[in-house]
């Protein structure tokens, strides 16, 4: 799910930045460090939508830096347990199928496939149903239920099923 | 959203996201029980035919233990799904069935199909079985492949030879990977050549098996060297395995291969890598092109780059190992009687295998030391795993004698009677090709003498180096073959230069080379004369004439240690005789100089012990050499000064009689 939020952080910058482009450097540099990270709380920080508020610098002792407590405005992007997602399918094998939604890697075992799909090897492995109808295989697009997440320092990890519902493939590569 | 604008925003966005997450908790799963109800009657009625369905599929018992107990209790109960939860694996440590996060420390990583993947025992088996079916049913086996020296031969560009430089006009494109052979692989700094037939091998070879690529290479050595054999993905795929992935260290398994063990075929180099599953192993003739693979293994003969040749595409290895597969392959399928899902493929290798020598009895001649007892000799083992029987006493139903020289009792008999006298690699040449080969082929007299010349196309050539290498050189292969039976501690005995020679040669894997490189910075002059001759002698880098004499003494030095170390651990070396480039006036005269110039008692015992050793033992050729025509003009105080340094090191010789611990017999039952 997407949300649009304020953060607050506190931005370190070198005095060698100080000048009438203070704040452009501070804004990029925040760009830069705040930019495609994660957080358990609020998951992935997709961009930067806007400086809520700069406040006053303070000098470090000893370094000379200067710190600045920004306000920011960013959407970030985060699964939740229940959430119905829809990912493309980056690798497929007999253990079920990896997908991504993003930044999120979701992995869906084959206990959670549903149990009419069949794995079939091949130069394109992939889950088809007895009649062939459905395929899953590489590059599909394929609407999933999250069970688990969890989120690294750089990468959401997230267990997903297919077995439910309205779920599963919504978009074949071959017939599109 | 709003809540952006609100003044509380960022505590309270925080609220918001706890807020959403708990109720998207509890709305999902277990949330509303009468939903989950009515979904589930209907879902049951639907699944449990499919599942009955199903059931009737495969034989029933197959399917125990933890999918069936899932299953089972899916369909009553769907609510307790979580708590009955086996954890089959898990996917960034949570499990990969209900999502709960879990610790499982006991199961196998297997991260070579994806980052943060691991799976339990339990589900390891079931993928297995299940998977046997379809590939059986498919009529697939599984075949695991080694990378180096078994489908390429990789060195880096920093190792390769003055005489292979002609190579890097040579290499094919990146572009069209799947029409090349030789590549350069910058962001490795490799140079790769791929074997020849392995196209073929890999095409062919993928409609008998599923195949597995596990080399003790990095990971990412071994998915740059899998899109060169596989640009299009189709034989691999995902399943690349590296060192990285392994379970244990310097060991390959079949623990994270998801095949099962009895339908498993293995092609590796080296055996000692597959210790537990060996019966599973077709072992490969090692593929040497480049210099430094050779130099690695202990060869100083010409690779088959500097030869600029290669191997026989028709004819080379993995040619005849595709056709032991096809063989294997077919006797699996059409040839056994019983269940498909009993039969194991380590029998059929085994009566493949049985065929090769197939009414064949054989005697040694000489092969062992007449302390050992025979039948547990590697050569012996070999010989009736192949099917030939083997005895140690002649009689009429003998048909071949196995001896390395004709001039022994067995070897005159088997000529007297018209049996075939063959020599010993006769039979690894059969082990490693799998067929009978023309005994004519394989005389028995001196080996190396006849090995001289030759292509360096069969193994057992190439095991045994052969006499003519280098014309100025001593038979180092054949040394540091015979060292490396010798154990790390005992190393330590040898002086530095023997040491670092050792580690420049094949010796990577049990010495320490920073132990030797701090030895040489930390001693005086004589060891940079040392290191010197160490370059002459390995690489023929230019080396100041200068230090000409000083080489010389400490070659001959190094020659006598050597011939000790032979004689006290493996007397069967004698015939296997050290030779040595420069002429014998010139070593005399070196020793008699020592001689003067120590005047001690150690030196002229020294002198006492190497005279005989020289006279009796020791063949000096008389081809003239690179070093030697130099010698006449060195000074004659610089060649003291370097003789004495070199005798300075010589103190810590291991140099008496006191090396037998070393005592280690076997390195020629290695061959």
């Amino acid at each position: 799910m997407f949300f649009h939020i304020v953060l607050e952080r506190n931005m370190q910058l070198h005095p060698r930045h100080f000048g009438r482009n203070l704040r452009e450097n501070l804004v990029s540099k925040l760009m830069k460090d705040v930019e495609g990270t994660c957080s358990g709380q609020h998951g992935f920080v997709v961009a930067i939508t806007g400086i809520e508020n700069i406040g006053k610098g303070m000098i470090r002792d000893g370094t000379g830096f200067v710190s600045f407590p920004i306000k920011y405005q960013c959407v970030v992007f985060r699964p939740f347990k229940g959430e119905i997602l829809e990912a493309v399918v980056t690798m497929v094998n007999k253990m079920g199928f990896f997908a991504e939604a993003g930044p999120v890697q979701i992995f869906v075992s084959n206990h959670l496939i549903p149990d009419d799909m069949e794995f079939q090897i091949g130069d394109m492995p992939n889950y088809t149903t007895s009649d062939g109808s459905v395929k899953i295989q590489k590059d599909s697009e394929v609407r999933l239920k999250i069970i688990g997440t969890r989120v690294d320092a750089t990468e959401i990890f997230c267990i997903g099923t297919i077995k439910d519902d309205f779920l599963g493939v919504i978009n074949d590569p071959t017939t599109a | 959203m709003s809540i952006a604008d609100s003044p509380l925003h960022s505590s309270s966005s925080d609220d918001f996201v706890g807020f959403l997450e708990s109720a998207l908790d509890s709305g999902s799963p277990g949330s509303s029980p009468d939903e989950e109800a009515d979904d589930d009657s209907d879902v049951e009625i639907d699944s449990n035919s499919a599942k009955r369905r199903k059931v009737e599929f495969g034989s029933t018992e197959e399917i125990p233990g933890s999918t069936s107990e899932i299953f089972v209790e899916e369909l009553s109960e769907a609510s307790m799904k979580e708590d009955i939860c086996t954890h089959p694996g898990s996917f960034g440590d949570m499990c990969i069935v209900c999502g709960q996060p879990v610790d499982d420390k006991s199961s196998v990583i297997f991260g070579y199909i994806h980052k943060g993947l691991r799976l339990n025992n339990d589900e390891i088996d079931r993928l297995r079985k299940t998977d046997i079916k379809k590939s059986l049913h498919h009529k697939k086996l599984y075949l695991v492949l080694d990378l180096d020296h078994t489908l390429l031969n990789s060195t880096h560009l920093n190792h390769m030879s003055a005489e292979e430089e002609y190579l890097h006009s040579q290499i094919d494109s990146l572009q069209d990977v799947s029409k090349g052979s030789l590549f350069r692989v910058d962001i490795m700094h490799m140079m790769t050549k791929l074997r020849p037939f392995v196209r073929t091998f890999l095409k062919e070879a993928s409609e008998m098996f599923e195949m597995y690529i596990y080399t003790m290479g990095e990971r990412a050595y071994a998915l740059e060297m899998a899109r060169l054999l596989d640009p299009r993905k189709e034989y691999f795929g995902d399943r690349v395995i590296s060192r990285d992935d392994g379970t244990q260290k310097h060991q390959k398994g079949l623990d994270i291969v998801l095949g099962q063990d009895n339908a498993v075929v293995i092609l590796d180099d080296t055996e000692n890598a597959w210790t537990k599953h060996k019966d599973n192993l077709i072992l490969m003739e090692r593929y040497h092109f480049f210099s430094s693979s050779c130099k690695q293994f202990g060869f100083r003969c010409k690779s088959l780059s500097e030869l600029r040749s290669d191997e026989s595409e028709p004819e080379g290895a993995l040619a005849t190992v595709l056709e032991v597969l096809k063989r294997v392959h077919n006797m699996f399928f059409h040839e056994l009687e019983d269940n498909l899902v009993e039969r194991d493929v380590r029998q059929v290798l085994k009566t493949v295998k049985k065929d090769v020598l197939k009414g064949c009895k054989i005697v040694f001649s000489h092969e062992f030391p007449s302390n050992v007892d025979a039948e547990n000799q590697p050569l012996w083992k070999m010989a009736e795993q192949l099917g030939a029987s083997c005895s140690t006493q002649v009689d009429p139903s003998v048909t071949h004698v196995v001896s390395g020289d004709a001039g022994t009792e067995k070897s005159k008999w088997a000529v007297k009677e018209k049996k075939f006298l063959v020599n010993k690699q006769w039979i690894e040449a059969a082990n490693y090709m799998w067929q009978k080969q023309a005994e004519e082929k394989f005389p028995s007299s001196e080996p190396s003498g006849k090995d001289e010349g030759k292509k360096p196309r069969s193994a057992r050539k190439r095991r045994i180096p052969s006499r003519s290498c280098r014309g100025e050189e001593f038979e180092w292969a054949l040394l540091v073959s015979t060292l490396s039976t010798l154990s790390e501690n005992q190393v330590c005995h040898l002086n530095p230069l023997m040491r670092f020679k050792c580690v420049h040669e094949s010796w990577r894997d049990l010495i320490d080379s920073r132990f030797v490189a701090s030895h040489l910075s930390n001693s005086n002059n004589s060891s940079s004369s040392a290191r010197i001759a160490v370059r002459h002698i390995v690489g023929g880098e230019e080396v100041d004439k200068e230090d000409v004499l000083g080489v010389i003494s400490l070659v001959v030095q190094y020659t006598f240690i050597l011939f000790h170390l032979f004689h006290d651990h493996n007397p069967n070396l004698e015939r296997a005789s050290v030779s040595c480039s420069f002429s014998g006036e010139e070593v005399e005269e070196e020793l008699d100089q020592w001689a003067e110039e120590m005047g001690g008692s150690q030196a002229k015992a020294m002198k006492l012990n190497l005279h005989p050793l020289l006279e009796q033992r020791m063949e000096f050729t008389q081809r003239s050499a690179a070093l030697p025509s130099s010698s006449q003009t060195v000074t004659r105080g610089r060649g003291q000064g370097r003789a004495s340094g070199a005798m300075a090191t010589s103190q810590d010789l291991p140099f008496r009689p006191s090396t037998s611990v070393i005592a280690k017999p076997g390195g020629r039952s290695k061959h």
